[in-house]
């Protein structure tokens, strides 16, 4: 920094009554202001390109993991139907009687369920016998 | 080796004759079913061939229509034919029936087999369209006698397939009987109580069905109609009435199975 000569006031002798200065007469120079003491400048070297496209990316990522995260840790919801989770019917455990294994309560068992099942099966209406329906009078004009 | 030779045959021969059984009834189907798509083509030609003669009135156009009238009679009686064909079949196949009852619709079978047959002689002898509508309405005016015969044996090889399960349901009654009185001193007092209040429901449910199938048989041999729609009405009043006694059935085999499930567990 460059020292700068600041003008003294010297000390001037008593003016005399008759020799009083002139308004003209006095030389009065407005005040230089003082120029503000420069900022001290650091360093400007460029930000190289490539960091802020990194930084950029690292804070896109960040932003996007925060917006993903809550549907990636969500675990997908099912419908349920709330009546009908009771809790489960203990099944009863029943004993099987001597009966059950005799050979004419087998055959018994068998020849019901059988005839359950034919019974059900059967249609009433064969549809392979359905009559033919036809169409009988020639209709000529007599 | 010679001691089950005679078997072998036995089996082979009742597995052949199960075999022919079975292939004379699907066989009976298939040819009713060639039968019907032949009337089918017979009955679009006379209709096209009539619809021509009754435009122009030229001599040609009414010896097509004759010619297409005759084969078309021809094929309507030898549909008819192959259906009674089917159904005496399904008699024949039919376990329920009891022989005179089959003896009895196939008989009716059998006579409407003959009338077709002396229709179909006539068509020959057929010289012009009048002679052509006299030989249908004989058949027209015999049609309803036909159609109620014809329908009777439908009911009854229904009433015989219902028959043939009441027979296992009497079967399945019996053996539950003799299970039961066989254990009578290791079942509790209660239980006993329950089993025979259970089978007096069974035996409930086979009376039921019984007065119903003998409503049946009688509606069907007092099917009268005098015309197609309210032959159609009975027979409909029948087929639900057989539904009923098939559900009957039903339920006391239901029942059954539940006094098989008492009998099966102690608790």
């Amino acid at each position: 920094m460059s020292e700068q000569q600041v003008p003294s006031i010297q000390p001037q002798e008593p003016i005399a009554q008759g020799n009083a200065p002139q308004v003209s007469d006095v030389q009065t120079e407005p005040p230089v202001p003082e120029p503000a003491p420069p900022i001290p400048q650091p360093d400007k070297r460029p930000v190289p390109v490539w960091l802020i496209g990194l930084v950029a990316i690292v804070l896109g990522s960040a932003v996007l993991f925060a917006i993903t995260q809550p549907l990636r840790t969500a675990k997908p919801v099912t419908p349920s139907d709330k009546t009908n989770q009771t809790a489960p019917t203990p099944t009863p455990i029943r004993n099987l009687s001597t009966i059950a294994t005799q050979s004419a309560f087998v055959t018994f068992d068998q020849s019901v369920a059988s005839l359950s099942g034919v019974i059900r099966a059967y249609n009433i209406q064969d549809p392979s016998l359905s009559p033919p329906v036809l169409s009988l009078p020639l209709g000529f004009a007599q | 080796m010679r001691k089950f030779l005679p078997w072998v045959f036995v089996l082979l021969f009742t597995f052949l004759g199960v075999t022919v059984v079975r292939a004379s009834s699907t066989q009976a189907y298939q040819d009713y079913l060639y039968q019907f798509n032949t009337y089918r083509s017979t009955y679009n030609e006379f209709k096209i061939a009539k619809n021509e003669y009754e435009k122009f009135q030229t001599l040609t156009s009414q010896t097509t229509a004759l010619d297409k009238t005759k084969v078309m009679l021809g094929a309507r009686n030898t549909l008819l034919q192959s259906y009674l064909t089917l159904l005496n079949e399904k008699l024949n196949e039919n376990t329920g029936l009891a022989p005179s009852e089959k003896n009895l619709y196939q008989s009716l079978i059998a006579n409407e087999i003959t009338f077709l047959d002396s229709q179909t002689q006539l068509i020959p002898s057929v010289g012009s369209l009048g002679d052509a509508q006299s030989v249908s309405s004989k058949l027209e005016s015999h049609y309803s006698i036909l159609q109620i015969s014809v329908r009777q044996a439908i009911i009854a090889i229904s009433m015989g397939d219902l028959a043939s399960f009441a027979a296992s349901y009497d079967t399945a009654t019996h053996d539950a009987l003799s299970l039961i009185n066989a254990n009578r001193s290791i079942l509790s007092s209660d239980k006993q109580s329950v089993i025979d209040r259970w089978m007096l429901q069974v035996a409930n449910k086979r009376s039921i069905y019984q007065q119903k199938v003998d409503a049946i048989q009688s509606a069907s041999t007092q099917l009268k109609a005098t015309s197609a729609d309210e032959l159609e009405r009975q027979v409909a009043k029948i087929q639900k009435d057989i539904g009923e006694a098939k559900q009957y059935l039903s339920e006391g085999s239901a029942f059954l199975g539940e006094l098989a499930n008492a009998l099966r567990y102690d608790n």
